[in-house]
Order: C-alpha cells, then structure tokens, then sequence
C-alpha cells in the first residue's frame, strides 16, 4: 500500500490522506482580515525604529560619556611651590611655625616678643628687617 | 510587491498555508498564528517576497521556523517548570484529531516537514531541498523513512477501520 516508490503517484492514497487533512484544517481556519495584518505590520516596525533610535541614542551618550571619562584623565596643571621661608627655625623653635606665609608683606607682625624695643616687619622681598624704636 | 498585490496574494493563500501547516505542525491554533506572524514579517519585506519570485514557500518557510523557534522556548520553559517542580501539563485530545495527523506527530520534525511538503504542496525532491536547506538524498532519505513510518502507524488502524480487508 504505501511502498516509497510510488511517490509521485497522483493517485497515491498518502497523497490523498495528506489532502483531506489539509483540506479539514483549512476549512476550520479562520483568517484575520488583512488589514489587521498590515496594522500588525505598520506597528511592528514602528516597535524597530523606536528601538534603533534609542540604542542609537544609548550609543552617543555612552561614546561622550567614555570621551569625557577618557579626557578627564589627564595629568593636572601643578601647582607653582610655595617659596620656603627665609627665616629657618632654630632648633630649638619646634612650636612656632613660620610667619611668612600668613603675614602680608609691609605689616608689622603681631607677636613681636614682649619686651623688645625694636618692631619687626616683614619686605615685599620676603627679608625681615628691624627698625629702632 | 505592492500593497495591493500583497492583500490579494494573502487572501488566496493563507487558507492554504495555514492547511500546509496544520499537516506539519498538527495544531490547527499554532498553524493559524505562525501564518499569520509570517504574513506580518511578509508584509514589511513585500519586496523580497517580489524579488524571490516564490512568496508563497518564503511565507511557509517563515512559517515553519516560528514554529520551531516557539517549539525550543516551550521545551526550555517546560524545564524551567520541572526543575521547579510543577505538574507536567496533560494535554487531552483536541477536536483536531485525525488519523494521518496524529500519526504525522510521532515523526521527527523535519521528516514531518519533508513528507508533507512532498505528498501536500507536490514539490519535488529538488524543490524540498531549496526550500529547507537539506541536500537532495537527504530529502530522499526522510522521504523514504516517512512514508515507512506513516504506512507502520497506519495500517493498523485501516485493518482496525475495515476488517474484512
């Protein structure tokens, strides 16, 4: 009944057993109408643009975001040294720090020791002077 | 392809296709829905449907492969189910049911796809080729494995239906 060799057989009773079946599922088939299909369609792709527009978008702001990563890396300016005091502590003087960074240049400085007559004021150049009383 | 010659070429064969499918994927649901899904993937390349020259096997290719593709996440998920440890679902038989498509089921895939494309849409072992990708004596093979599997699944039940044969 069923030898494969008679495949081509129009009058294959396979043939015809496959054709009854189709023919019994489409007949309970029911097709949506096509424009359904076309809405599905129209929405689908209108789904795609909306997508590649945002990886489009993800992709610049992760490109700049790396960018600005990339440059911010950059070695810093430096900044200029502070020029050391000119005085250099003694070795006994370990409490008093220096002055010349937090005295303005031309202003007599405010703890002059007590007793001592002559005032004390520190030049523009950075040099400690002493003018008699 | 035109927008025009797409509704027509929809409206005299998707009764078609989806009977196509039903043979090879033996749910009449699952038939109508990849048809339908390939339709929709048709329609925004209307233009290579026209360029191809053969819309009707690009839409029945499309088609099977929905099929296959929904086949793999239904068996993942259905591992998913048993190592959580629900109950199986149990499927009863639908009102579907006939003799050559329950028989079509206990094939394998793409045997079921070769043999339904050669005894229902008619093409031939070079036709089945281009359109699955498999070489030609591939087809044969699944053409001649099918038809001895179909004709062991059947007979019984035609002794069954006519005893005095």
């Amino acid at each position: 009944m069923l030898d494969p060799h008679d495949a081509q057989d129009p009058q294959d009773p396979l043939r015809e057993m496959f054709r009854q079946a189709a023919a019994s599922g489409q007949a309970r088939a029911h097709a949506v109408p096509v424009a359904r299909i076309a809405e599905r369609a129209r929405r689908a792709h209108r789904r795609r643009v909306a997508v590649a527009a945002g990886a489009a978008c993800l992709v610049l702001a992760g490109g700049g975001v790396t960018a600005a990563a990339l440059l911010s890396d950059a070695p810093t300016p430096v900044v200029p040294a502070v020029s050391p005091s000119p005085v250099a502590p003694s070795p006994g003087e370990t409490t008093s720090p220096p002055l010349s960074s937090s005295t303005a240049p031309g202003t007599p400085t405010q703890d002059a020791p007590a007793g001592d007559p002559s005032a004390t004021t520190t030049q523009p150049s950075g040099r400690v002077t002493t003018s008699p009383p | 392809m035109t927008v025009e010659e797409f509704e027509a070429f929809y409206e005299q064969a998707v009764a078609r296709l989806t009977g196509q499918l039903y043979v090879m994927l033996g749910d009449l649901h699952e038939a109508q829905d990849v048809v339908q899904e390939a339709f929709v993937k048709g329609w925004s390349r209307r233009r290579q449907l026209d360029r191809d020259g053969q819309p009707e096997a690009w839409i029945r290719t499309v088609a099977w492969r929905l099929a296959v593709s929904r086949w793999r996440f239904r068996r993942r998920t259905s591992d998913a189910w048993d190592r959580a440890g629900a109950p199986p679902p149990v499927e009863g038989p639908g009102p579907e049911y006939v003799v050559l498509i329950d028989a079509l089921r206990d094939l394998p895939a793409q045997q079921r796809r070769t043999v339904t494309l050669h005894y229902l849409c008619d093409l031939s072992v070079e036709q089945i080729a281009g359109e699955t990708g498999q070489s030609a004596s591939t087809v044969k093979t699944h053409l001649v494995r099918g038809r001895v599997a179909l004709a062991d699944r059947l007979q019984p039940r035609n002794v069954e239906e006519d005893p005095g044969a």
